[in-house]
């Protein structure tokens, strides 16, 4: 039996739009990191986080392995930085109600692409 | 007092000459996020929005007013700032500010959607008209297809045939399914390979195809499909015990010559060219003609039903 995905079970793009929103901002916000977002457009920074947090819920966002590897290699992400953003990521989750096991499925997901990204 | 209230209310808004922009008055949100009016706000906003333009700043007046966009830092978060340049009295301008960073977020978010959206859609829509085993077009792709066709009157000459591989419930009665399903995506494949530009091939049932031409009539379409038949027959396939076997199907063709003639009318028809094709000893293309049935209803006819195909 096919069951919901958490997309699905945490109302859709209406619960993600001030999802995505938010994490925006805190992306932004971190010492650690703000320096690596900066620079993108608001719309493409939008756009990718939109993508990437449907996807990793199980809607019907888009990403691939290749894709994301090759487009944070040049950044260098160091193991800090990943852990940084990996943090803003559960402390969005936790704030938007997502429950404590859905982030743990959520945030394993996550470090399952930890290596693609981390090359600094 | 009055402007007290602007800085209670942080509003974004200066009051400023019209030629130096030097400041008359500006709010304490203004300095904080824009800062202190003056040839510095010329720069920032040169910096800030390429296409800024001293000309158009002294072009402004009471019918005018100038807007622009640019995105600013207040504290740590990103704002986009909306800047409206307007007149204010003969010799000063009024600058005003509005925050539109959630109105732009929900922009930006709203256009990843759509474009999500968009790219579901489109591969739902392939989904929806194509096999799922073949990968080639559906029964209900051909049905639209042949709607498209007959939309447009011109379109007279056109033929129907049906394809069924012969003895194919054997094939999977013997090699069990995996191989039966193999058989049909080799088929597809082949056939799509010899068929030529102006047909459309769909796969309408187990192992029933349909090949619909826009421009052959059911002679010329006849000879294509004993070619195609020639080729696949002679293909070896490799059987689970890596054995080699092959393939043959019978054909029933029909034409389309008539404005209105539905699909299902010549399905039907082509049907029954393929039963014949069938009753015949298989492995051969026969055309739909209303002499075929005068000739032979008494002898096949009763038989057709009980033909295991």
């Amino acid at each position: 039996m096919h069951s919901i995905s958490l997309f699905e079970k945490y109302g859709g793009f209406a619960a993600l739009y001030p999802l995505v929103g938010e994490f925006y901002d805190a992306v932004l916000d971190s010492d650690i990191v703000s320096y690596i977002f900066e620079p993108i457009s608001m719309d493409l920074l939008i756009e990718h986080q939109t993508k990437f947090l449907a996807a990793i819920m199980g809607g019907p966002g888009e990403y691939n392995d290749e894709k994301l590897k090759s487009v944070h290699r040049k950044f260098e992400i160091t193991e800090t930085e990943w852990n940084e953003v990996v943090e803003i990521l559960i402390n969005t989750f936790s704030n938007f109600e997502i429950e404590v096991d859905d982030i743990k499925t959520l945030t394993n997901l996550i470090n399952s692409k930890k290596a693609l990204i981390v090359t600094g | 007092m009055e402007l007290n209230v602007l800085n209670k209310l942080e509003l974004i808004v200066a009051i400023c000459d019209r030629d130096t922009l030097s400041p008359s008055y500006s709010s304490s949100k203004f300095k904080a996020i824009i800062g202190e009016c003056g040839e510095a706000i010329f720069n920032l906003f040169e910096k800030k929005y390429k296409q800024f333009s001293k000309l158009q700043v002294l072009a402004v007046n009471t019918d005018a007013s100038y807007s622009f966009t640019i995105q600013l830092k207040d504290d740590r978060t990103r704002k986009s700032i909306k800047i409206t340049i307007s007149d204010y009295d003969k010799d000063s301008l009024m600058i005003v500010g509005e925050d539109i960073t959630d109105l732009k977020k929900l922009e930006s978010t709203l256009r990843s959607y759509s474009s999500i959206m968009e790219k579901q859609e489109k591969s739902l829509v392939k989904m929806a008209y194509t096999d799922s085993l073949t990968g080639i077009a559906n029964r209900r792709a051909i049905f639209k297809k042949f709607n498209e066709y007959t939309q447009n009157k011109n379109n007279t000459k056109g033929s129907i045939c049906i394809l069924d591989i012969d003895h194919f419930k054997q094939v999977n009665d013997v090699y069990g399914h995996d191989f039966g399903d193999y058989v049909l995506k080799y088929f597809a494949e082949k056939v799509t390979i010899e068929l030529e530009n102006d047909c459309y091939f769909a796969r309408i049932g187990g192992e029933e195809f349909c090949v619909f031409s826009y421009s052959r009539d059911s002679a010329e379409l006849n000879t294509l499909i004993d070619t195609v038949l020639n080729t696949i027959k002679d293909c070896d396939i490799h059987t689970p015990e890596q054995n080699m076997t092959q393939i043959s199907f019978s054909a029933g063709i029909t034409e389309y010559t008539k404005n209105g003639t539905t699909l299902d009318e010549l399905l039907s028809k082509a049907d029954k060219a393929l039963y014949f094709a069938k009753a015949a000893g298989r492995c051969r293309v026969i055309s739909f003609s209303t002499e075929l049935f005068e000739k032979r209803d008494d002898i096949l006819i009763p038989k057709f039903r009980k033909i295991e195909r």
